[in-house]
């Protein structure tokens, strides 16, 4: 039993088909890289996995149980967490009850709860800014936060969507380094959506290739990205050719 | 059953009557996302115009109705530029809160100013038309409701040629399906939303016209309009100006026919329960676009 | 901390020797008519400050619960105090069915459809007369007959005062219960929830449920004051069900700074003794003016001061009015 399985995936939004025949697996503890060119469809199966939609047809496994159909709330308690491309913060709340509020999805007191988030903001270097507003913290900052709020949810399986995504140089490679920290020291699965290249080819174990909405590739990021029909995906017809 | 045909026809005319205010609504709901309650405040003031010139200056409705219709464009657009609009520029998301509150308070103010001025007596007027009924094959049908349903008819078709040859009617149609990308091409969505709320000011003026001969003129008149008019722009579907028109002849009939066999106020209250139906089963409408 | 406890008890104090003080029964009764819009715009605070969904329709439950009690007074001779909580829990379950298709669309579609629900009682309740034995006289309202003296039972009380303490009761109550909520587990769901409800149950929040028990909380009480409502001004008629209520409310707890403790109080004494003066200076033969200023009043806050009056004042003095952390 695979540990995370999309089979026959199909999603459309009235006439427009966003996810094609999607067919993918995912071992426990590896890091995969998601990438495509824009538009192809990548975080609406992101949307699809944790719930915000629903597929047309298709299954979604995870550990054996199909999580299609099933409500965001749901989809977290068993265990998969997201993070959104554009960050959504509880502004007006604390970073420190950022956290706590999504600890509360397995822990009930607020002791414990408190405890468990301040032990994870500070596995990412947010612990002094526990007690701020988390609409007053930067771009890099806020997408800490939304990582420390899906890892306070315990997830065994993680969503990133575009972490790097407006984040400099040096916040990058910080970001880079927390990610691999989350697998190595949390255990924690990571499928990732990337459009930074190098960040993908650092971190990820596996790449899968996704254009209109159809895997197209898969494999080892070096093999991957000299893979013609990748190369023909993202920069048209000419460049195709070996 | 002839006063059954009879109800049906009297409610798609008067339906397509709503509709073509309800479309007006749709303009300002569907470009500039702005929940506006004194829309119906503002068909007061048309209809108050097309009042007094008729009463005073013996204009018929049907010719003071480009005045009504250009005194109103400019009404909406003033609204828009000097109520709406800094809201707007302030907040990088306005709350619907703010709008829906900001627009009941002008509402309220708009209609109590009327009150003062004109007094609370239901005003009718007697044109050529009014009470008159044509026959054809048997049916009566009232003369009045008639031409404002070809009328209307003629606008909206008007109006979608305009939204979709000329430049502005172009911009219009970007901007109420993607701010920002719109923006990015150079539109000046401010200036959108303003000639917006000209364009369904305009056609309030229009309305108001084909409505005085034979609706009653009341500073309250516009708050009968005003939550129907956005159930029917909600049941046609955000963005279809179809839908919406179709959506008024639905409700018209249904108002028509319902007031033969229940209580007329009660029939308001089924259409209301209509509309919560129709927004837990498909929030689009009829005929809206799916969006975000 | 301490500082809000003391200020808070400091208010409650003053407030409880208010009546020793002031025996005008005039000021008495705009005291009352103060505190019952405080309590109104308080249990609105729950769904609309705390969960952030605002709400157009708390002008139902306060119906609600003004017809329930009375209805069951007149006919079955329930003493008020009981038929206030049995019209709260009408209410709240009444809630469910207007929170369940509500709460499934959001921005302007939400508030439009709290409105057609005001609407839909409203019309109702003009409209329906005969129901069995019940008389709910349609439009012409239903009045409670004046039964001299003091009593409890009857909840009517000859002299203000009576009202006056329980409606304080009632608030510090609301107060007591808004806070706890708001300290609570729950209540950071609910924020959560009013921050970004997307982001909300994608940690696993059930913001269905939780916004459906904020509102209960919110009927519950609204329908409270329905009661006291009509036990206090002994006539009850169809227009509490409309949408203007509603906005009056809403407004109340908007510019006193909706989702704060305080708020809904502070907005209630600002705008209630305005309500009322124009009510009573201007009612007679301007009627309509008192409607332009209360206009003007919305306009002037939606474009100035939306946020309401506290958060502005509340970031400089942080300590007295805090919302969370």
């Amino acid at each position: 039993m695979a540990f995370f399985e999309i089979k026959d995936l199909q999603k459309q939004f009235g006439g427009l088909v966003a996810i094609r025949d999607l067919n993918m697996s995912i071992e426990q503890g590896e890091i995969v890289g998601l990438i495509g060119p824009n538009g192809a469809g990548k975080t609406t199966l992101f949307n699809v996995i944790t719930g915000v939609y629903g597929p047309k047809r298709g299954q979604i496994l995870f550990k054996g149980r199909n999580l299609a159909g099933m409500g965001p709330d749901k989809i977290c308690q068993r265990g998969i967490a997201r993070t959104f491309q554009i960050v959504k913060p509880f502004h007006t709340l604390t970073v420190l009850d950022n956290t706590k509020v999504a600890a509360f999805c397995r822990i009930k007191s607020h002791e414990k709860a408190t405890q468990t988030s301040i032990g994870i903001l500070h596995f990412l270097g947010l612990e002094d800014k526990a007690h701020i507003p988390a609409e007053h913290l930067t771009l890099a900052q806020k997408k800490k936060l939304e990582l420390a709020r899906a890892l306070a949810t315990q997830p065994q399986f993680l969503l990133l969507d575009e972490t790097l995504a407006g984040l400099n140089a040096t916040e990058m490679d910080s970001m880079i380094e927390t990610v691999r920290k989350i697998r190595e020291q949390k255990g924690v699965t990571i499928l990732a959506v990337e459009h930074v290249m190098r960040a993908v080819m650092k971190i990820s174990d596996r790449v899968v290739v996704i254009d209109q909405g159809h895997k197209i590739a898969e494999g080892p990021p070096e093999e991957v990205v000299r893979n013609p029909e990748v190369i023909k995906a993202y920069l048209g017809e000419e460049y195709g050719r070996p | 059953m002839i006063g059954f045909i009879e109800a049906t026809i009297s409610g798609i005319l008067m339906g397509g009557l709503y509709g073509f205010i309800a479309v007006s609504l749709s303009l300002i709901f569907g470009v500039a996302k702005i929940v506006n309650f004194a829309h119906g405040a503002l068909f007061m003031v048309a209809m108050f115009l097309v009042y007094w010139i008729l009463v005073l200056l013996k204009v018929d409705p049907y010719l003071s109705s480009l005045i009504a219709a250009g005194f109103l464009f400019f009404f909406g657009y003033f609204f828009q530029r000097f109520f709406i609009e800094p809201i707007l520029r302030r907040e990088k998301e306005t709350a619907p809160l703010t709008v829906i509150l900001l627009t009941s308070g002008l509402m309220m103010i708009i209609e109590n100013v009327a009150l003062l001025l004109f007094g609370a007596d239901y005003r009718t007027v007697k044109t050529g038309y009014t009470g008159k009924v044509w026959e054809i094959a048997g049916l009566f049908i009232a003369q009045p409701r008639m031409i404002g349903f070809v009328l209307s008819l003629i606008l909206i078709l008007l109006l979608g040629l305009y939204l979709r040859k000329t430049n502005l009617g172009r911009a219009i149609r970007a901007t109420s399906q993607d701010r920002e990308a719109a923006r990015l091409m150079g539109i000046d969505d401010y200036r959108v939303y303003k000639i917006t709320f000209g364009v369904g000011g305009i056609m309030l003026g229009f309305a108001a016209a084909f409505l005085v001969p034979f609706y009653f003129v009341h500073p309250a008149v516009g708050e009968l309009f005003v939550l129907k008019s956005f159930v029917i722009v909600v049941l046609g579907g955000l963005g279809s100006i179809t839908g919406a028109f179709l959506a008024g002849i639905i409700v018209g009939i249904i108002e028509s026919l319902g007031a033969q066999f229940i209580n007329s106020a009660l029939v308001e209250s089924l259409i209301f329960i209509i509309f919560i139906g129709c927004l837990v089963v498909k929030p689009t409408g009829l005929l809206g676009k799916q969006r975000e | 901390m301490s500082w809000n406890r003391t200020l808070f008890a400091l208010a409650v104090l003053a407030a409880v020797l208010f009546p020793l003080v002031v025996r005008d029964p005039y000021f008495l009764h705009a005291a009352i008519t103060v505190l019952l819009f405080a309590f109104l715009a308080s249990s609105w605070n729950i769904i609309g400050g705390l969960a952030g969904q605002h709400s157009f329709g708390h002008s139902v439950f306060l119906g609600i619960g003004a017809y329930v009690s009375t209805i069951l007074f007149i006919y079955w001779n329930v003493p008020p105090f009981l038929g206030m909580i049995i019209g709260g829990i009408i209410a709240a379950i009444a809630s469910i069915g207007i929170g369940y298709p509500c709460f499934k669309l959001r921005g302007p579609y939400f508030a439009l459809s709290t409105l057609a629900f005001t609407e839909i009682f409203r019309i109702i309740a003009t409209t329906t007369e005969q129901v069995g034995p019940v008389d709910l006289k349609g439009a012409a309202g239903i009045l409670i007959s004046f039964r001299p003296g003091n009593s409890f039972v009857n909840f009517q009380f000859a002299e203000k005062a009576y009202y006056y303490y329980i409606i304080l009761a009632m608030l510090i109550l609301i107060l007591f219960i808004h806070n706890w909520i708001e300290k609570s587990r729950w209540g950071l769901y609910l924020a959560a929830i009013r921050d970004n409800e997307d982001a909300a149950r994608s940690i696993g929040i059930n913001a269905r449920r939780f916004k459906i028990l904020a509102l209960m909380i919110s009927a519950f009480f609204g329908a409270m004051a329905g009661t006291f409502y009509a036990q206090f001004f002994l006539y009850i008629e169809p227009i509490l069900f409309s949408s203007a209520l509603s906005i009056e409310i809403l407004l109340i707890a908007i510019v006193g700074g909706a989702g704060t403790l305080m708020g809904p109080f502070l907005g209630s004494l600002i705008l209630t003794p305005i309500s009322e003066l124009t009510r009573t200076y201007l009612g007679g033969t301007y009627a309509g003016v008192q409607l332009i200023i209360y206009g003007g009043i919305l306009v002037a806050v939606m474009m100035f001061a939306p946020q309401g009056i506290i958060p502005p004042l509340a970031k400089r003095y942080r300590m007295l009015f805090e919302r969370r952390a």
